[in-house]
């Protein structure tokens, strides 16, 4: 992909390229290369006080992050508010600077485009908001609204972008009519579905989805994620999903990183990390899901007693950031900050406990005592 | 009476706007037992907060009308007798806020708030010699209020409670907001407490500390608590009975086991089938969005979402409320008054399905509206 590309390319060349892209890379496929690679990325935000607002320290919202995402899969974060789950999703499509680290977009590192390559970045990244009430301008027609991207990036003719517009609220299965309406004529999960459509309107490969149901009731959450689920698969759409609600996370993510106070504390594919989670932060995040079903309730790691609150990111904890409220703390937690590591093939872990300990533990209770990387070639 | 200490019969409330006339509640009925913990479940804008605000007596009127019905607590009837709805909310009612920020005053301390709280709730009126004693921090039993304040925030699980009686609720996190909130409305120690969405803005983990505490307070005290809530999941955390509610009307109430092991009405049916679960999330939802309430559809409210909505029954018949097996009352022309919870069940699992086929269930409603 030249950077030079003028910004005038036609929609149709665009659109062959994106299918053929869906058609190669699909979940699941080892040897494909990632889509989006981050390394070490960090963002700060300096905390300004007295008169002459003078920057005195920073709050480390987004702090040494590492992650791949490969294409058509949905990489999931998920943490508490002021994790810096937001930010990361943010700075990942480029809307912040990044403090330092690196992002690379399809093998290019992306990190510091400016201008008209950055704008041409926009088409391939795109972000979902959480509310839709507030991500859409009420002055504006909803025809507009879904126009709009295409208007900045010069896709196509007038016709074929009218056009286009009406192939997308399909798309997101709205009448066609509600062009002419504005965003206050609609419901939430409706106004949910223009921003879906206004955020593929350009085409791209991958979608930040911040919290995109969390504003939304259930019911009408349920449909808005199947959508979701439809689009990935149609377009060969990559996610980076943020949320906060693990239930839903679990349902819909091949992969999850689970944030606290600006870095993962365990990465693992979904599967694993519900059912073998290593990290005691994660561990308490599960317990406390409410679910709805007995039988989920078998799911969830037993009770364990859930300590404190998320301390103030301006002065995070000494060593590990989670040791205070940690149940399974022992001295050397606040004086050491224990790395992410990999303990077993995709599954990573921030934790001065060896996990391998606790991991055979649980493979011993298994009922059919198989290990975990026989689980996993099951499941694949 | 017996033994409820809450009954709220056929209340319907409405709203007069520049749109015209909004009926949002349509006959609610509910009772609270006494030292019973009911849930009161619904999505957005369903009427869970009118409701919690007519109880109260907080409702502003106007916009807001109630035109029918009685609220009866302990057997008064409170929207009949002004003067005993003063009494009860003050002394016997206390209300617990979903968002702490809009609830506390950014320029007052934790334990000025509270002591306000102690010193004026239940009283009719306060002398402006009495106001100006207690702005100044000169109230006659300061003390005994501060060492209550501490006690009750201690109990709450506060942090050095003495000292975060000084500050104020910028310095205090978003759960211990929440807390002193809850301890705010149990300082004068009420029989009846209304939680209106007390942990919606709290995240996972100190969301169940505070159903902890609630719980906790609730069997000491033998409190009897109306929980407002749009999630099942933290419903079936605290509820010992559970009303569903859709549109301004209770569909279906139950014991909250009975509720989730076996939900009749398809409202319930959907909006369980629509969470994502740990087990897995099929994620049909229910198709359409609530009602306009300028203009709410004629008979069942739900029938135009419904999967079972039999035509000239549903879209015709005001429903009622249908009592089945012992303790479950649901509001469906699916059943009938008296039916047997196992037939009743037969029926939802036949009719109250969703899937993504609309066409499919199209041919079996008609078939249904003939038997009934």
């Amino acid at each position: 992909m030249s950077a030079d590309t003028p910004d005038g390319t036609e929609l149709d060349s665009d659109a062959a390229n994106a299918t053929a892209d869906g058609a190669v890379h699909r979940a699941d496929e080892p040897a494909a290369e990632p889509l989006v690679s981050v390394r070490d990325l960090r963002k700060y935000y300096p905390v300004s006080e007295g008169v002459i607002r003078r920057s005195k320290s920073h709050v480390k919202a987004v702090d040494g992050v590492s992650f791949d995402v490969f294409p058509g899969e949905t990489f999931a974060v998920v943490g508490e508010s002021g994790c810096g789950k937001t930010t990361l999703g943010k700075t990942v499509a480029r809307l912040y600077g990044a403090t330092s680290g690196t992002i690379a977009f399809d093998g290019r590192d992306v990190t510091d485009l400016q201008g008209k390559e950055l704008r041409r970045l926009r088409r391939d990244v795109q972000v979902v908001y959480q509310d839709p009430s507030s991500s859409l301008n009420p002055r504006r027609r909803i025809g507009n609204i879904v126009k709009e991207p295409l208007d900045v990036h010069g896709v196509g003719t007038k016709a074929e972008r009218r056009d286009r517009v009406a192939e997308l609220l399909r798309k997101v299965d709205l009448p066609v009519e509600f062009r002419h309406r504005y965003p206050s004529a609609l419901s939430g999960g409706q106004k949910q579905r223009v921003a879906i459509a206004r955020a593929l309107a350009v085409e791209p490969k991958f979608v930040v989805l911040d919290e995109p149901t969390s504003a939304l009731d259930v019911s009408v959450q349920a449909k808005v994620i199947s959508l979701l689920d439809d689009l990935q698969d149609e377009l060969g759409l990559t996610y980076l999903l943020i949320s906060h609600d693990l239930s839903l996370v679990k349902n819909v993510a091949d992969r999850i990183g689970v944030m606290y106070l600006g870095n993962f504390m365990e990465v693992a594919d979904s599967e694993v990390l519900f059912e073998n989670p290593l990290n005691p932060y994660t561990e308490q995040l599960l317990s406390a899901i409410p679910v709805v079903e007995s039988h989920e309730q078998d799911l969830k790691p037993t009770a364990v007693e859930v300590q404190g609150e998320t301390p103030d990111p301006q002065n995070p904890p000494s060593g590990c950031p989670f040791n205070p409220r940690c149940h399974r703390r022992f001295e050397a937690c606040d004086a050491v900050e224990p790395e992410l590591v990999e303990v077993e093939p995709g599954h990573l872990t921030r934790c001065l406990h060896d996990p391998g300990e606790k991991r055979e533990e649980v493979t011993a209770a298994l009922p059919d005592g198989v290990s975990f990387a026989e689980r996993r070639g099951r499941r694949d | 009476m017996s033994g409820n200490i809450l009954e709220v019969d056929d209340l319907t409330v409405s709203f007069d706007t520049y749109e015209g006339r909004h009926h949002v509640l349509d006959g609610v009925d509910l009772t609270v037992g006494e030292g019973e913990t009911v849930a009161l479940v619904g999505e957005t804008g369903c009427g869970k907060s009118v409701t919690a605000r007519s109880i109260m007596g907080t409702l502003p009127r106007p916009p807001g009308d109630i035109t029918a019905g009685q609220i009866r607590y302990r057997g008064t009837d409170l929207l009949t007798d002004a003067d005993a709805h003063e009494r009860v909310k003050g002394d016997e009612m206390s209300m617990i806020f979903q968002d702490p920020m809009t609830y506390l005053s950014p320029v007052y301390p934790v334990g000025s708030m509270m002591a306000d709280v102690a010193t004026y709730s239940g009283g009719k009126s306060a002398s402006w010699w009495e106001v100006l004693k207690n702005l100044l921090g000169r109230r006659d039993n300061r003390e005994e209020i501060r060492e209550r304040s501490a006690e009750l925030l201690e109990r709450m699980r506060i942090p050095d409670p003495e000292g975060t009686l000084d500050r104020y609720p910028v310095e205090l996190s978003g759960g211990m907001r929440q807390r002193v909130i809850v301890a705010m409305a149990l300082i004068n120690d009420p029989e009846f407490l209304i939680a209106d969405e007390p942990t919606t803005a709290l995240d996972v983990t100190v969301q169940n500390q505070i159903l902890d505490l609630l719980r906790e307070r609730v069997e000491e005290r033998n409190l009897s608590m109306l929980y407002i809530t749009h999630n099942l999941g933290v419903a079936r955390e605290i509820a010992d009975r559970i009303c569903i509610m859709y549109a301004g009307e209770i569909v279906e109430v139950g014991r909250t086991e009975e509720i989730f092991d076996a939900p009749l009405h398809p409202y319930t049916r959907g909006l369980l089938d629509s969470i994502p679960k740990l087990t897995g999330f099929d994620g049909t939802g229910i198709d359409g969005q609530i009602p306009d309430y300028t203009d709410p559809p004629s008979g069942c409210r739900f029938h135009p979402r419904c999967p079972a909505a039999m035509e000239g029954t549903c879209d015709v018949e005001p429903v009622e409320d249908y009592q089945i097996g012992d303790d479950r009352t649901v509001a469906c022309h699916l059943y009938e008054d008296g039916m047997e919870f196992e037939d009743a069940a037969a029926i939802a699992a036949d009719e109250a399905t969703y899937s993504d086929d609309e066409e499919d269930t199209v041919p079996a409603e008609a078939g249904t509206g003939g038997n009934q």
